[in-house]
Protein backbone atom coordinates (compact mmCIF):
# COMPACT_ATOMS: atom_id res chain seq x y z
CA UNK A 1 0.00 0.00 0.00
CA UNK A 2 2.80 3.00 1.13
CA UNK A 3 4.73 1.32 -2.17
CA UNK A 4 1.65 1.84 -4.05
CA UNK A 5 1.60 5.19 -3.27
CA UNK A 6 5.35 6.55 -2.90
CA UNK A 7 5.01 4.89 -6.83
CA UNK A 8 2.08 7.29 -7.56
CA UNK A 9 3.98 10.45 -5.98
CA UNK A 10 7.07 9.44 -8.17
CA UNK A 11 5.17 8.82 -11.74
CA UNK A 12 2.53 11.82 -11.76
CA UNK A 13 5.55 14.41 -11.01
CA UNK A 14 7.87 11.97 -13.40
CA UNK A 15 4.74 12.42 -15.68
CA UNK A 16 4.00 16.46 -14.78
CA UNK A 17 7.93 17.16 -15.40
CA UNK A 18 8.12 15.44 -18.56
CA UNK A 19 4.88 16.91 -20.46
CA UNK A 20 4.13 19.71 -19.09
CA UNK A 21 5.49 22.99 -19.99
CA UNK A 22 5.21 26.69 -18.45
CA UNK A 23 6.76 26.12 -14.56
CA UNK A 24 4.44 25.72 -11.44
CA UNK A 25 0.91 26.69 -11.88
CA UNK A 26 1.10 24.60 -15.18
CA UNK A 27 1.41 21.47 -13.25
CA UNK A 28 -1.98 22.10 -11.05
CA UNK A 29 -4.06 19.95 -13.45
CA UNK A 30 -2.73 16.97 -13.73
CA UNK A 31 -1.98 17.18 -9.77
CA UNK A 32 -5.76 17.75 -9.20
CA UNK A 33 -6.70 15.06 -11.85
CA UNK A 34 -4.63 12.25 -10.26
CA UNK A 35 -4.41 12.95 -6.00
CA UNK A 36 -7.73 15.42 -5.81
CA UNK A 37 -10.52 13.34 -8.10
CA UNK A 38 -9.17 9.97 -9.07
CA UNK A 39 -7.33 8.77 -6.12
CA UNK A 40 -8.63 11.27 -3.76
CA UNK A 41 -5.80 10.89 -1.64
CA UNK A 42 -5.92 15.24 -0.64
CA UNK A 43 -9.11 17.20 -1.03
CA UNK A 44 -9.60 20.17 -3.01
CA UNK A 45 -8.96 22.38 -0.16
CA UNK A 46 -5.56 20.65 0.75
CA UNK A 47 -4.68 21.60 -2.58
CA UNK A 48 -5.15 25.18 -2.24
CA UNK A 49 -3.37 25.14 1.35
CA UNK A 50 -0.11 23.56 -0.58
CA UNK A 51 -0.68 26.47 -3.44
CA UNK A 52 -0.86 29.46 -0.70
CA UNK A 53 2.19 27.35 0.71
CA UNK A 54 4.13 27.38 -2.86
CA UNK A 55 4.43 31.09 -2.74
CA UNK A 56 5.59 32.06 0.78
CA UNK A 57 8.52 29.12 1.26
CA UNK A 58 11.62 30.16 -1.03
CA UNK A 59 12.20 27.77 -3.56
CA UNK A 60 11.06 26.97 -7.14
CA UNK A 61 7.45 25.55 -7.28
CA UNK A 62 7.65 22.52 -9.14
CA UNK A 63 9.95 21.24 -5.48
CA UNK A 64 7.59 23.03 -3.20
CA UNK A 65 4.62 21.29 -4.77
CA UNK A 66 6.08 17.97 -5.17
CA UNK A 67 7.74 18.17 -1.34
CA UNK A 68 4.25 19.51 0.19
CA UNK A 69 1.80 17.22 -1.83
CA UNK A 70 4.14 13.92 -1.45
CA UNK A 71 4.80 14.68 2.48
CA UNK A 72 0.73 15.17 3.23
CA UNK A 73 -0.04 11.99 1.28
CA UNK A 74 3.10 9.86 2.22
CA UNK A 75 5.41 11.30 5.38
CA UNK A 76 8.94 12.14 4.18
CA UNK A 77 9.18 8.99 1.77
CA UNK A 78 6.63 10.84 -0.46
CA UNK A 79 8.30 14.03 -0.36
CA UNK A 80 11.41 12.48 -1.66
CA UNK A 81 9.67 10.20 -4.05
CA UNK A 82 7.85 12.98 -5.30
CA UNK A 83 10.46 15.60 -5.19
CA UNK A 84 12.66 12.86 -7.28
CA UNK A 85 10.07 12.21 -9.87
CA UNK A 86 9.58 16.09 -10.49
CA UNK A 87 13.09 16.48 -10.90
CA UNK A 88 14.11 13.12 -12.68
CA UNK A 89 13.60 13.68 -16.43
CA UNK A 90 13.92 17.32 -16.95
CA UNK A 91 17.74 16.48 -15.21
CA UNK A 92 17.94 13.49 -17.57
CA UNK A 93 17.24 15.73 -20.93
CA UNK A 94 18.74 18.84 -19.94
CA UNK A 95 21.93 16.27 -19.52
CA UNK A 96 21.78 14.66 -22.52
CA UNK A 97 21.60 18.01 -24.84
CA UNK A 98 24.35 19.24 -22.78
CA UNK A 99 26.17 16.38 -23.67
CA UNK A 100 25.72 15.70 -26.97
CA UNK A 101 23.77 18.98 -28.49
CA UNK A 102 25.62 21.88 -26.69
CA UNK A 103 25.62 24.21 -29.35
CA UNK A 104 21.80 23.73 -30.02
CA UNK A 105 19.75 26.38 -30.71
CA UNK A 106 15.95 26.38 -29.96
CA UNK A 107 14.41 27.40 -33.47
CA UNK A 108 13.17 24.40 -35.29
CA UNK A 109 9.56 25.44 -35.97
CA UNK A 110 7.32 22.27 -35.67
CA UNK A 111 9.60 22.64 -31.91
CA UNK A 112 8.38 25.80 -31.58
CA UNK A 113 4.99 25.16 -32.39
CA UNK A 114 4.81 21.69 -30.27
CA UNK A 115 5.41 24.32 -27.50
CA UNK A 116 3.25 26.78 -28.70
CA UNK A 117 0.63 24.51 -28.69
CA UNK A 118 1.27 22.47 -25.02
CA UNK A 119 0.52 25.88 -23.64
CA UNK A 120 -2.40 26.69 -24.94
CA UNK A 121 -3.80 23.14 -24.32
CA UNK A 122 -2.61 24.04 -20.21
CA UNK A 123 -4.91 27.54 -20.64
CA UNK A 124 -7.20 25.25 -21.34
CA UNK A 125 -6.99 22.94 -18.58
CA UNK A 126 -6.36 25.81 -15.94
CA UNK A 127 -9.67 27.41 -17.16
CA UNK A 128 -11.17 24.32 -15.61
CA UNK A 129 -9.20 24.02 -12.72
CA UNK A 130 -9.91 27.87 -11.73
CA UNK A 131 -13.69 27.44 -12.86
CA UNK A 132 -14.43 24.29 -10.33
CA UNK A 133 -12.16 26.17 -7.35
CA UNK A 134 -13.98 29.33 -8.05
CA UNK A 135 -17.18 27.01 -7.36
CA UNK A 136 -16.23 25.40 -4.57
CA UNK A 137 -14.48 28.80 -2.53
CA UNK A 138 -16.66 31.45 -3.50
CA UNK A 139 -19.26 30.36 -1.02
CA UNK A 140 -20.84 34.18 -0.01
CA UNK A 141 -20.25 37.41 -1.16
CA UNK A 142 -17.29 37.92 1.34
CA UNK A 143 -15.29 35.09 -0.05
CA UNK A 144 -16.59 36.29 -4.35
CA UNK A 145 -15.20 39.82 -3.11
CA UNK A 146 -12.01 38.55 -1.09
CA UNK A 147 -11.14 36.53 -4.73
CA UNK A 148 -12.00 39.48 -7.18
CA UNK A 149 -10.05 41.81 -4.65
CA UNK A 150 -6.77 39.24 -4.87
CA UNK A 151 -7.23 38.53 -8.72
CA UNK A 152 -7.06 42.18 -9.54
CA UNK A 153 -4.39 42.68 -7.36
CA UNK A 154 -2.60 40.61 -9.01
CA UNK A 155 -3.50 41.69 -12.26
CA UNK A 156 -2.42 45.30 -10.92
CA UNK A 157 1.73 43.52 -10.23
CA UNK A 158 1.05 42.95 -6.73
CA UNK A 159 3.77 39.98 -6.03
CA UNK A 160 1.78 36.56 -5.46
CA UNK A 161 3.79 36.16 -1.90
CA UNK A 162 2.29 39.12 -0.78
CA UNK A 163 -1.36 38.35 -1.92
CA UNK A 164 -1.38 35.50 0.29
CA UNK A 165 0.05 37.59 3.16
CA UNK A 166 -2.59 39.94 2.90
CA UNK A 167 -5.27 37.23 2.73
CA UNK A 168 -4.32 35.39 5.68
CA UNK A 169 -4.52 38.52 7.42
CA UNK A 170 -7.60 39.82 6.55
CA UNK A 171 -9.13 36.14 6.70
CA UNK A 172 -7.79 35.57 9.78
CA UNK A 173 -9.75 38.72 10.80
CA UNK A 174 -13.11 37.71 9.34
CA UNK A 175 -12.62 34.60 10.41
CA UNK A 176 -12.44 35.75 13.90
CA UNK A 177 -15.30 38.20 14.01
CA UNK A 178 -17.85 35.93 12.06
CA UNK A 179 -16.63 32.63 13.42
CA UNK A 180 -19.84 31.01 13.67
CA UNK A 181 -21.88 32.35 10.22
CA UNK A 182 -18.63 31.29 7.57
CA UNK A 183 -18.59 27.69 9.79
CA UNK A 184 -22.27 27.12 8.69
CA UNK A 185 -21.72 28.42 5.27
CA UNK A 186 -18.95 26.13 4.53
CA UNK A 187 -20.69 23.14 6.00
CA UNK A 188 -23.43 23.95 3.60
CA UNK A 189 -21.45 24.35 0.98
CA UNK A 190 -19.74 21.23 1.64
CA UNK A 191 -22.97 19.21 0.35
CA UNK B 1 35.49 20.79 -4.88
CA UNK B 2 33.47 22.52 -7.89
CA UNK B 3 30.89 20.22 -6.66
CA UNK B 4 30.48 21.09 -3.21
CA UNK B 5 30.72 25.06 -4.18
CA UNK B 6 27.69 24.35 -6.54
CA UNK B 7 26.15 22.81 -3.99
CA UNK B 8 25.95 25.71 -1.76
CA UNK B 9 25.45 28.17 -4.22
CA UNK B 10 22.13 26.50 -5.81
CA UNK B 11 20.73 26.30 -2.12
CA UNK B 12 21.54 29.87 -1.36
CA UNK B 13 19.79 30.29 -4.69
CA UNK B 14 16.75 28.19 -3.85
CA UNK B 15 16.64 30.24 -0.45
CA UNK B 16 16.43 33.67 -2.39
CA UNK B 17 13.72 32.78 -4.91
CA UNK B 18 10.31 33.36 -4.15
CA UNK B 19 7.38 32.75 -6.34
CA UNK B 20 8.74 30.20 -8.94
CA UNK B 21 11.98 29.44 -10.91
CA UNK B 22 11.91 32.85 -12.95
CA UNK B 23 13.53 34.40 -10.45
CA UNK B 24 16.10 32.35 -10.53
CA UNK B 25 17.44 34.16 -14.13
CA UNK B 26 18.48 37.08 -12.62
CA UNK B 27 20.30 35.84 -9.68
CA UNK B 28 22.18 33.42 -12.28
CA UNK B 29 22.62 36.23 -14.56
CA UNK B 30 24.95 37.88 -11.33
CA UNK B 31 27.23 34.65 -10.23
CA UNK B 32 27.96 33.64 -13.78
CA UNK B 33 27.23 35.65 -16.63
CA UNK B 34 29.69 38.29 -17.40
CA UNK B 35 33.22 39.24 -18.60
CA UNK B 36 36.03 36.60 -17.08
CA UNK B 37 32.99 34.36 -15.88
CA UNK B 38 31.26 30.84 -17.38
CA UNK B 39 29.31 32.49 -19.71
CA UNK B 40 28.41 35.05 -22.13
CA UNK B 41 25.71 37.03 -22.63
CA UNK B 42 24.47 34.85 -25.74
CA UNK B 43 25.53 31.59 -24.52
CA UNK B 44 23.06 32.33 -21.27
CA UNK B 45 20.10 33.33 -23.37
CA UNK B 46 20.44 30.41 -25.23
CA UNK B 47 20.59 28.41 -22.50
CA UNK B 48 17.68 29.99 -20.60
CA UNK B 49 15.53 29.61 -24.18
CA UNK B 50 16.65 25.53 -24.34
CA UNK B 51 15.41 25.38 -20.74
CA UNK B 52 11.92 27.17 -21.20
CA UNK B 53 11.21 24.68 -24.84
CA UNK B 54 12.33 21.77 -23.04
CA UNK B 55 9.89 20.32 -20.77
CA UNK B 56 9.83 20.51 -16.75
CA UNK B 57 10.15 23.18 -14.30
CA UNK B 58 12.57 26.32 -15.46
CA UNK B 59 14.39 26.02 -12.43
CA UNK B 60 15.69 22.50 -12.59
CA UNK B 61 16.37 22.97 -16.35
CA UNK B 62 19.03 26.06 -15.63
CA UNK B 63 20.34 24.52 -13.13
CA UNK B 64 21.15 20.85 -14.28
CA UNK B 65 22.55 23.36 -17.41
CA UNK B 66 24.76 25.64 -15.60
CA UNK B 67 25.93 22.78 -13.47
CA UNK B 68 26.36 20.48 -16.13
CA UNK B 69 28.82 23.99 -18.21
CA UNK B 70 30.72 24.49 -14.76
CA UNK B 71 31.89 20.44 -13.59
CA UNK B 72 30.16 18.58 -16.02
CA UNK B 73 27.86 15.63 -14.67
CA UNK B 74 28.77 15.75 -11.30
CA UNK B 75 28.21 19.46 -11.42
CA UNK B 76 25.49 19.14 -12.72
CA UNK B 77 23.61 16.57 -10.04
CA UNK B 78 25.29 18.85 -7.38
CA UNK B 79 23.51 21.93 -8.09
CA UNK B 80 19.94 20.40 -9.03
CA UNK B 81 20.39 18.70 -5.44
CA UNK B 82 21.32 22.14 -4.19
CA UNK B 83 18.55 24.02 -5.53
CA UNK B 84 15.73 21.38 -3.85
CA UNK B 85 17.44 20.83 -1.00
CA UNK B 86 16.36 23.41 1.13
CA UNK B 87 12.69 23.06 -0.24
CA UNK B 88 12.80 19.48 0.74
CA UNK B 89 13.52 20.92 4.51
CA UNK B 90 11.52 24.13 4.75
CA UNK B 91 8.29 22.37 2.92
CA UNK B 92 8.57 19.41 4.70
CA UNK B 93 8.46 21.62 7.77
CA UNK B 94 5.77 23.94 7.13
CA UNK B 95 3.29 20.83 6.09
CA UNK B 96 4.11 18.93 9.29
CA UNK B 97 3.69 21.47 11.27
CA UNK B 98 0.33 22.14 9.04
CA UNK B 99 -0.75 18.78 10.34
CA UNK B 100 0.22 18.65 13.73
CA UNK B 101 -2.62 21.87 14.54
CA UNK B 102 -5.20 20.91 12.04
CA UNK B 103 -7.65 21.53 14.76
CA UNK B 104 -6.08 24.54 16.13
CA UNK B 105 -8.56 27.35 15.31
CA UNK B 106 -5.92 29.83 14.64
CA UNK B 107 -4.53 27.82 11.89
CA UNK B 108 -8.10 27.34 10.42
CA UNK B 109 -8.43 31.30 10.52
CA UNK B 110 -5.42 31.57 8.40
CA UNK B 111 -5.90 28.65 6.13
CA UNK B 112 -10.05 30.06 5.55
CA UNK B 113 -7.43 33.11 4.29
CA UNK B 114 -4.39 31.34 2.92
CA UNK B 115 -7.21 29.50 0.25
CA UNK B 116 -8.92 32.55 -0.25
CA UNK B 117 -5.62 34.20 -1.82
CA UNK B 118 -4.80 31.01 -3.61
CA UNK B 119 -8.10 30.52 -5.26
CA UNK B 120 -7.83 33.93 -6.78
CA UNK B 121 -3.97 33.47 -7.85
CA UNK B 122 -5.54 30.10 -9.75
CA UNK B 123 -7.67 32.89 -11.82
CA UNK B 124 -5.11 34.95 -12.20
CA UNK B 125 -3.11 32.01 -13.67
CA UNK B 126 -5.57 31.49 -16.27
CA UNK B 127 -4.72 35.45 -17.31
CA UNK B 128 -1.36 34.76 -17.70
CA UNK B 129 -1.79 31.72 -19.51
CA UNK B 130 -4.29 33.16 -22.01
CA UNK B 131 -1.49 36.51 -22.59
CA UNK B 132 1.40 33.48 -23.51
CA UNK B 133 -1.07 31.33 -25.82
CA UNK B 134 -4.28 33.37 -27.05
CA UNK B 135 -2.69 36.63 -27.39
CA UNK B 136 1.02 37.07 -29.31
CA UNK B 137 3.37 40.19 -28.90
CA UNK B 138 3.18 42.68 -26.21
CA UNK B 139 -0.39 44.03 -24.44
CA UNK B 140 -0.08 48.02 -24.50
CA UNK B 141 -2.97 50.35 -24.10
CA UNK B 142 -4.92 51.71 -26.58
CA UNK B 143 -3.49 49.33 -28.81
CA UNK B 144 -5.57 46.42 -30.17
CA UNK B 145 -3.66 42.51 -29.50
CA UNK B 146 -2.37 40.56 -31.76
CA UNK B 147 -4.80 37.23 -31.86
CA UNK B 148 -2.89 33.57 -32.25
CA UNK B 149 -6.15 32.29 -34.30
CA UNK B 150 -4.46 28.37 -33.25
CA UNK B 151 -3.93 29.36 -29.58
CA UNK B 152 -8.03 29.96 -29.53
CA UNK B 153 -8.68 27.16 -31.15
CA UNK B 154 -6.25 24.59 -28.83
CA UNK B 155 -7.40 26.47 -25.85
CA UNK B 156 -11.29 25.77 -26.81
CA UNK B 157 -10.84 22.07 -27.67
CA UNK B 158 -8.32 21.64 -23.95
CA UNK B 159 -10.99 23.41 -22.36
CA UNK B 160 -14.45 21.24 -23.63
CA UNK B 161 -12.50 18.20 -24.00
CA UNK B 162 -11.52 18.46 -20.37
CA UNK B 163 -15.01 19.94 -19.00
CA UNK B 164 -17.45 18.39 -21.11
CA UNK B 165 -16.12 14.78 -22.10
CA UNK B 166 -13.27 14.22 -19.09
CA UNK B 167 -10.46 13.32 -21.22
CA UNK B 168 -7.51 13.07 -19.19
CA UNK B 169 -4.58 15.74 -19.06
CA UNK B 170 -2.23 13.42 -20.34
CA UNK B 171 -4.10 12.99 -23.84
CA UNK B 172 -4.71 16.69 -23.76
CA UNK B 173 -1.05 18.08 -23.60
CA UNK B 174 0.10 15.27 -26.42
CA UNK B 175 -2.54 16.26 -28.38
CA UNK B 176 -2.26 19.95 -28.28
CA UNK B 177 1.30 19.61 -28.72
CA UNK B 178 0.48 17.52 -31.60
CA UNK B 179 -1.92 19.97 -33.09
CA UNK B 180 0.45 22.75 -32.73
CA UNK B 181 3.23 21.02 -34.35
CA UNK B 182 1.05 21.20 -37.18
CA UNK B 183 -0.94 24.23 -37.77
CA UNK B 184 1.40 27.08 -35.51
CA UNK B 185 4.28 26.83 -38.78
CA UNK B 186 1.18 26.77 -41.76
CA UNK B 187 -0.98 29.72 -39.95
CA UNK B 188 1.02 30.87 -36.77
Amino acid sequence: MMFKKLWLLFFTFAKISALVVGGGLAMLPVIEETFVRRKKLITQEELLDVIALCQMVPGIIAANSAVSIGMKIAGIAGAVAALTGAVLPSFLVILLIAWFFPGLSPENPYWLGAFAGIRAGVTGLIAVTAWKTARRTAVGTVEVLAIAAVVAAALWGVSPGIIIMVSIIGGMFWFFCSCKRIGKRLSGGEK
Amino acid sequence: MIAIHLFLTFCKFSLLCFGGGYMLIPLLTAEFVGEGKLLTVERFGNLVSISQLTPGPVGINTATFTGFLQGGFRGSLAATAGLVFPTLILAGLAISFINANKDKKWLQGILYGARLGAAGLIIFAVVIFARMSVLTGELQWGKVPQISITGILITAISFVLTAKFKWKTTWIILVSGAIGAVLVPLIG
